[in-house]
C-alpha cells in the first residue's frame, strides 16, 4: 500500500526522521534523500512518502529546466538545430528525476478549514478523488474507514 | 461590480420577468455585504445523466446544459463576477464513440455560432470569450469558429469567458514548458556556451511557467464547482487552484441553477477567511 502524506510547510519531512514510528531500523527503510519511508507493520509493506507545497510549481519547473537544458545540450552537438516537442511521457519522466513523479492517489483526504487541495503536486491529482474530512483536529480512525468504504462503492457503482 | 444590470431591467420583456430581476438583484446585493468571487470555474458535468434521467437523446441533455450555462453566465455576470471558466470538452473525451464525438463537435460549433449572435449574452454583457485547449484537435469547423469568436470579442471591455476544449491540465502544463523552454532556446540561440548549458538551474522559473499557460491572463479561481456530486478535478486547472474552494453540488449540470449558485456563493464566503490566510501565507513563504 502506498500513502502519501501532504502538509504546506513541509513539516512532516523535517521531523520524519526523528519520529518513533520510523525510528525502527528492523522496520524501516528510508530512501536516500529521506522523503519515502517504506515500513513493516504487522506483516504489510506500507509505503509512505511525504510531499509538501515546494513538490507542486517549484519541481515542474525543475523538470522544465532539465528538458531545457537537454535539448540545448543535443542542439549544441547537432548541427541543425531542432525545436523539441516533449510529450506527458518526457515531462513525467523530467519530474521523476527531478524527484516527483511517483503514483497519481485514488483518494484525497483533505483536513483543514476548507475543501481545497492546498498546493498537492498537479501532475499527481488528476483523477483522484477528492473528499473533505472537517478540521485536523476531528481526524478520527471510523471517519476514514468510512471515507474508504465509500470511495470502494462508488468505484463498485 | 455589476455588468449593465439596467438595460437587463428593461429588456425584461414583461411584468414576471422585470419582478424575477428586481428579486435576483435584491438578493445578490444581499450577497454582496460579504466577499463575491472574481473567477469562478465549472466542470459541467451530468448532460448525459440528465438525458438518461428523462429517457431521452443525448442531444437533449447537452442542450439543456448550454441553456443552464447561458442562465449560470447571465447570473454570474449580475453579480459582478469577472470571470467564469468552463470545461466544455476534455482530451480524454475523444475516446467517446465517434458518432458521440461528431455529435458534440457539431454541438460546440452550433452554441459558438447562437454565442456570437447579436441578442446573446455574449453581447448584453460586453463578454470576451477565450477558447483554452488544444484547438488543433477540434474538427475545422468548430476551430475556425472558436477562432471567430475570440478575435470577434477580443476587444469586449465586459467581464471574461473562459472555455476550455480539448484541454487537461496536464496538456497546459506541458504546453507552458514547451513554450517556456521554446523561449529560452531563442534567447540563447546566439549566445549559449557550454557554462549556459551545463548549468540548468534557472532557465525557466515558475513565473515563466504561469505565464505560458493558457489562464496567463487570469486571476486563479475562487471557486471550481464540479456538478453531479462527483469529486475528482479529473485534470482540470490543477496548477491554478491551490487555495480555490472546491464544491461538488449533487445536481447534475442542467439542473444548476440560481440557488445553487446562491448557495455556492455562500459556503465560499464561509470558507473565505481561511482561503484568504494560507493564500496570503504561502505568498510570504514563497
Amino acid at each position: 500500500m502506498n500513502v502519501i502524506l501532504y502538509d504546506t510547510k513541509g513539516v512532516l519531512k523535517k521531523y520524519m526522521a526523528s519520529s518513533e514510528l520510523f525510528c525502527n531500523a528492523r522496520t524501516t527503510c528510508f530512501d536516500a534523500d529521506r522523503r519515502t519511508v517504506t515500513l513493516l507493520l504487522h506483516g504489510d509493506q506500507i509505503t509512505i512518502e511525504l510531499l509538501s507545497f515546494s513538490d507542486n510549481k517549484e519541481i515542474i519547473s525543475k523538470a522544465a529546466n532539465f528538458l531545457c537544458s537537454r535539448q540545448l545540450k543535443s542542439n549544441l552537438l547537432a548541427s541543425n538545430k531542432i525545436e523539441a516537442v516533449y510529450t506527458d511521457t518526457d515531462l513525467l519522466n523530467a519530474l521523476k528525476m527531478a524527484g516527483c513523479g511517483g503514483l497519481q492517489p485514488d483518494l484525497l483526504l483533505v483536513y483543514g478549514p476548507a475543501r481545497c487541495h492546498l498546493g498537492f503536486p498537479a501532475w499527481r491529482l488528476r483523477y483522484t478523488e477528492i473528499m473533505y474530512m472537517g478540521p485536523l483536529k476531528s481526524m478520527k480512525h471510523g471517519a476514514i474507514v468510512k471515507a474508504i468504504y465509500d470511495f470502494s462503492n462508488r468505484n463498485k457503482n | 461590480m455589476k455588468y449593465k444590470r439596467q438595460n437587463n431591467f428593461k429588456s425584461s420583456s414583461n411584468i414576471f420577468g422585470r419582478i424575477w430581476f428586481s428579486m435576483r438583484m435584491f438578493l445578490f446585493n444581499v450577497l454582496s455585504f460579504g466577499p463575491l468571487p472574481a473567477h469562478i470555474a465549472f466542470i459541467m458535468d451530468g448532460n448525459r445523466r440528465y438525458s438518461k434521467k428523462h429517457n431521452s437523446k443525448e442531444d437533449t441533455g447537452h442542450n439543456a446544459g448550454f441553456s443552464s450555462l447561458i442562465s449560470t453566465l447571465q447570473y454570474c455576470y449580475e453579480l459582478g463576477v469577472k470571470y467564469v471558466t468552463v470545461y466544455a470538452f476534455s482530451i480524454d473525451n475523444f475516446k467517446r464513440k465517434p458518432d458521440e464525438v461528431r455529435s458534440l463537435m457539431n454541438l460546440l460549433k452550433e452554441k459558438i455560432d447562437e454565442l456570437l449572435e447579436e441578442t446573446s449574452v455574449i453581447n448584453k454583457y460586453d463578454i470576451r470569450v477565450n477558447f483554452w485547449g488544444e484547438l488543433n484537435l477540434l474538427t475545422e469547423p468548430v476551430r475556425l469558429a472558436a477562432k471567430k469568436a475570440m478575435t470577434v470579442t477580443g476587444k469586449n471591455t465586459g467581464p471574461v469567458l473562459s472555455v476550455c476544449v480539448a484541454y487537461t491540465s496536464t496538456h497546459e502544463i506541458l504546453h507552458a514548458v514547451q513554450e517556456s523552454c521554446a523561449n529560452v532556446n531563442k534567447m540563447l540561440a546566439e549566445r549559449y556556451s557550454n557554462e549556459c548549458i551545463n548549468s540548468a538551474e534557472g532557465l525557466v522559473s515558475v513565473a515563466d511557467l504561469e505565464q505560458h499557460l493558457y489562464s496567463g491572463s487570469c486571476p486563479e479561481p475562487d471557486i471550481v464547482v464540479r456538478t453531479s456530486g462527483e469529486t475528482r478535478l479529473s485534470n482540470f486547472l490543477l496548477w491554478q487552484t491551490p487555495y480555490c474552494h472546491l464544491q461538488n453540488p449533487g445536481a447534475l449540470w442542467p439542473e444548476f441553477s440560481l440557488w445553487h449558485l446562491v448557495w455556492s456563493i455562500l459556503q465560499y464566503q464561509r470558507a473565505y477567511s481561511s482561503l484568504q490566510e494560507r493564500r496570503m501565507r504561502s505568498k510570504k513563504t514563497y
